[in-house]
């Protein structure tokens, strides 16, 4: 992808749980169970991570240093305090932006060939 | 009495501990929280037990996925620390190399000599004889004479191991060939796979073109050929008939020291008879 840094490049195409997970944490900061749902909700239950793929993939991303874990933690009394939650990092974020670029640029291929009926 | 009641995380925290350690130290503690959750949030028997069947899956396909990705990320490591260190990395792989080549040919003698018994019934009641050059025993009438005399052996049988030219129609191959008395393998308790043993009367002078193939010689030269019985050969020019294939590990007593593969044992009679294999 033209303009893209190599180190950025070298991550894509991402895997489908991974943007989702970078999708939900450009929002704002998650533990692994809200990503989950947040994940089952976006996708109307298509896409239901187990814990081990859903762990696996957050471990994945905190070695690409994609996200980090966060320090801050929520009122005891409103959460579990064994929770770990993750936030973005600025590499995450631009690798989402990156990737979210690749895919609408493979949308409008996808418009031009299949000849799409324009959104309502 | 008070009985404890069944947790069900309890069963998928074991389920957990098909993950490599790292991962489980790290990760063990959200992904039981998140499965007690999961089970909390599930109102049927029916989703619940669908709940198990997707950890369960969860667990067999993800675990062999986090081995691999450790062991590929220790594996680039050791590469990367070990080429900054070329020095060390040489002396690791050549004492490694070392090590490995003297255990391998230790346990090849200690195999050999000591645990791998002799492919022979009763192999612990065999003795061989080597017959000097020097001495008076020659010949095929001194053995039978020297065999039926002595008292401390129930039996006796000879043989003489050399190299011959196996002709075949695209070239000659050298084997080694075991010329023997007609006893050898009723004495040493082995009966070919294939085709028959050597007969008393084919030890008799003129009666000895006679061969029972090696079985790696039958697999190697005659493609494991079952026709081959019955057909001849010719060793360094003359034919000699094959009756049958020893077993496959089937060599004279002398040959299971040096390991040879390639045996045609024929009962052609020597004229001296070096050796004397006996129970």
């Amino acid at each position: 992808m033209r303009g893209v840094p190599s180190t950025i490049e070298a991550l894509l195409p991402l895997p489908l749980a991974i943007f989702h997970m970078l999708l939900s944490l450009s929002e704002g900061e998650r533990h692994g169970y809200a990503l989950k749902r947040e994940i089952v909700q976006r996708t109307g239950g298509k896409l239901n991570l187990g814990s081990g793929a859903l762990y696996g993939s957050i471990n994945k991303m905190l070695e690409q240093g994609l996200i980090e874990e966060s320090d801050e933690r929520p009122d005891p009394h409103l959460d579990d305090e064994r929770r770990r939650y993750y936030r973005i990092t600025p590499l995450g974020r631009r690798v989402a932006q990156a990737e979210a670029i690749r895919l609408r640029e493979l949308v409008r291929v996808a418009e031009t060939h299949l000849r799409l009926p324009e959104p309502a | 009495m008070k009985y404890r009641r069944f947790d069900p995380a309890t069963v998928y925290r074991w389920l957990l501990k098909l993950y490599p350690a790292g991962f489980r130290e790290e990760y063990e503690s959200p992904m039981e929280q998140q499965f007690r959750d999961d089970l909390r949030s599930a109102s049927s028997t029916q989703q619940r037990a669908m709940l198990w069947i997707a950890a369960v899956l969860d667990i067999v396909t993800q675990a062999p996925a986090q081995f691999s990705r450790e062991v590929w990320q220790d594996l680039r490591y050791t590469v990367r620390v070990y080429r900054n260190r070329s020095t060390t990395a040489a002396l690791a792989v050549g004492a490694l190399a070392v090590a490995i080549g003297a255990s391998t040919g230790i346990f090849g003698v200690l195999n050999a000599v000591l645990i791998r018994s002799l492919p022979f019934s009763n192999p612990e009641s065999l003795v061989e004889i080597w017959r000097s050059r020097t001495g008076a025993l020659r010949g095929r009438a001194a053995f039978l004479d020297w065999q039926h005399s002595t008292p401390y052996l129930r039996s006796a049988a000879a043989f003489s191991t050399t190299e011959m030219n196996l002709e075949r129609e695209y070239g000659a191959l050298r084997v080694n060939v075991a010329e023997t008395s007609a006893n050898l393998f009723d004495l040493l308790g082995t009966k070919p796979i294939w085709g028959r043993s050597f007969r008393a009367e084919e030890d008799s002078p003129g009666n000895s073109g006679v061969a029972i193939i090696g079985y790696d010689l039958w697999q190697q030269a005659f493609g494991g050929d079952p026709g081959l019985i019955g057909m001849k050969v010719r060793v360094n020019g003359t034919p000699i008939e094959v009756i049958g294939v020893a077993p496959p590990r089937f060599t004279t007593p002398s040959e299971q020291r040096s390991g040879s593969l390639r045996r045609l044992t024929s009962s052609v009679f020597p004229n001296e008879a070096p050796s004397f294999s006996a129970r």
